[in-house]
């Protein structure tokens, strides 16, 4: 009786409150009186953390293997974290980030990126994947994610197929990244027309972005690295360090799960001045939060 | 953080629907209002209505009594009446049973010398003592002397009914019925 469905929503107010997967809200008002799950999937690790009814981080977890593996095992707890299933996920492989230049910045150009990227991405769209992007605010550059449209739509099957819904996929690295560039240029850390270096890292996944001049110049990325290899990751972004002046400010943001690769990595940036900018809990405020 | 909202690229739902804007809520919170507002009319009115179910059967005891009272002081009333008429019919023969000497001193007083008066005589009834029968016997008299009679009767508030003279010889016979005038 969808009749009495819709006055039962209206009554109970649901009718008002946003739907777990609308894309254009947060996911902390999303979530706002329903409890969900965060969930940051590897190419062979995955972890967890539970949010309660009022956003609080509860449980958390992690366990190596495929998201299909482990959802089949974890299903059950799980679901008993969530309020009808609602998850929000953060695939940490398959997707690459570019640097691209003039992008159509038009007004709705976020909702287009979901419904028609053609119209926002032109000739680099591939249908094969799906988007995610964040423009410098002063110049044309932009830096563009692309994910494997297989890959999303996998993890979108594993998860209904284990009782599971997903509110939202995103990438964790890149949320990472472009709230941590959100807030050098709102806070104005550095001066808008100087220079710095961006290091994020995300459970094994990395990207460097370097500005100078007030353009950015280079950035690096590679997933799946693992946490346990951070001279790897150092290499990752040698070459950007070797290109920027001695004195430029480098920041550094991590996941904020794992203090050890932390503390390694900060131990290895130190030489070159880097600041740790990581809030407590990173990932999940990213997920969880905004 | 909170005015940024990280990126989304799940696959959108085909049935989704958009959320009503957020002055449509004036509907469930009206809704809620009418319902607060009806629940508080009907006890409101449950309650008044009990007050004038209990204020309608005081009214009625109260007009019950007062009917009781109503009735037993009419039954007084018809009492008093009742002893009234009996007193007034006491007044009335009380006030009938006057003195027959006056009369008969003005019977007497009006006739004169020349003419005697053989017979006079005086009826009452128990029944009704204002009215008396009145016969009178006059030796050589004539009907002048029976006027003179009643005048002196009227003089003392009697009015005189159903008069009678005969005449036998030089007797002449006079009889009436005496009523006191009260007025």
């Amino acid at each position: 009786m969808p009749l009495l469905e819709d006055i039962k929503d209206v009554l109970s107010f649901a009718a008002f409150r946003p739907d777990p997967d609308d894309a254009t809200i947060s996911w902390k008002d999303r979530s706002s009186g329903r409890r969900s799950l965060l969930i940051n999937v590897n190419r062979s690790h995955a972890s967890w953390r539970a949010m309660n009814k009022r956003g609080r981080f509860q449980e958390s977890g992690a366990q190596d293997g495929e998201l299909a593996e482990i959802a089949s095992a974890r299903a059950e707890e799980w679901r008993s974290l969530t309020d009808n299933g609602w998850c929000s996920l953060s695939l940490n492989n398959r997707f690459i980030i570019s640097l691209e230049n003039n992008l159509s910045r038009r007004e709705n150009f976020l909702t287009l990126l979901r419904t028609n990227p053609k119209a926002v991405l032109g000739a680099k769209y591939d249908r094969g994947k799906r988007y995610a992007l964040y423009h410098h605010p002063d110049t044309a550059s932009t830096l563009l994610m692309a994910c494997d449209d297989a890959a999303v739509k996998t993890a979108e099957d594993v998860l209904r197929g284990n009782g599971l819904k997903a509110g939202r996929i995103c990438c964790g690295l890149f949320a990472i990244l472009e709230m941590k560039l959100r807030e050098i240029y709102d806070t104005k850390k550095v001066d808008p027309k100087g220079s710095f270096m961006m290091v994020a890292t995300c459970e094994g996944s990395i990207a460097a972005l370097v500005q100078q001049g007030g353009q950015w110049t280079d950035f690096r990325c590679r997933t799946g690295m693992g946490i346990d290899n951070v001279e790897a990751m150092v290499q990752i972004i040698g070459p950007l360090v070797q290109k920027i002046q001695p004195e430029t400010p480098v920041f550094f943001a991590h996941d904020g799960n794992d203090q050890r690769f932390a503390q390694e990595m900060m131990r290895n940036l130190e030489s070159i001045g880097a600041q740790d900018i990581t809030s407590e809990d990173m990932l999940w405020r990213v997920l969880g939060e905004t | 953080m909170s005015a940024y909202v990280t990126h989304d690229f799940k696959t959108p739902r085909p049935d989704g629907s958009r959320r009503l804007p957020r002055t449509f809520m004036l509907v469930p919170i009206l809704f809620y209002l009418s319902l607060v507002a009806g629940s508080y009319l009907s006890i409101n009115s449950y309650v008044n209505y009990r007050e004038s179910c209990k204020s309608r059967d005081n009214s009625k005891a109260q007009t019950a009594e007062q009917d009781g009272a109503t009735s037993h002081i009419e039954a007084d009333i018809a009492n008093i009446n009742k002893e009234k008429l009996k007193a007034e019919k006491l007044v009335q023969w009380v006030e009938g049973t006057r003195m027959i000497q006056p009369i008969s001193v003005a019977v007497t007083r009006a006739i004169p010398p020349e003419v005697s008066l053989g017979e006079m005589s005086f009826e009452r009834s128990v029944d009704i003592p204002a009215q008396i029968n009145l016969s009178v016997r006059i030796n050589s008299g004539g009907m002048e002397d029976i006027g003179r009679i009643q005048t002196a009767v009227e003089s003392l508030k009697y009015h005189a009914y159903n008069s009678q003279q005969s005449k036998t010889g030089d007797f002449l016979d006079y009889r009436t019925i005496l009523v006191w005038q009260q007025n």
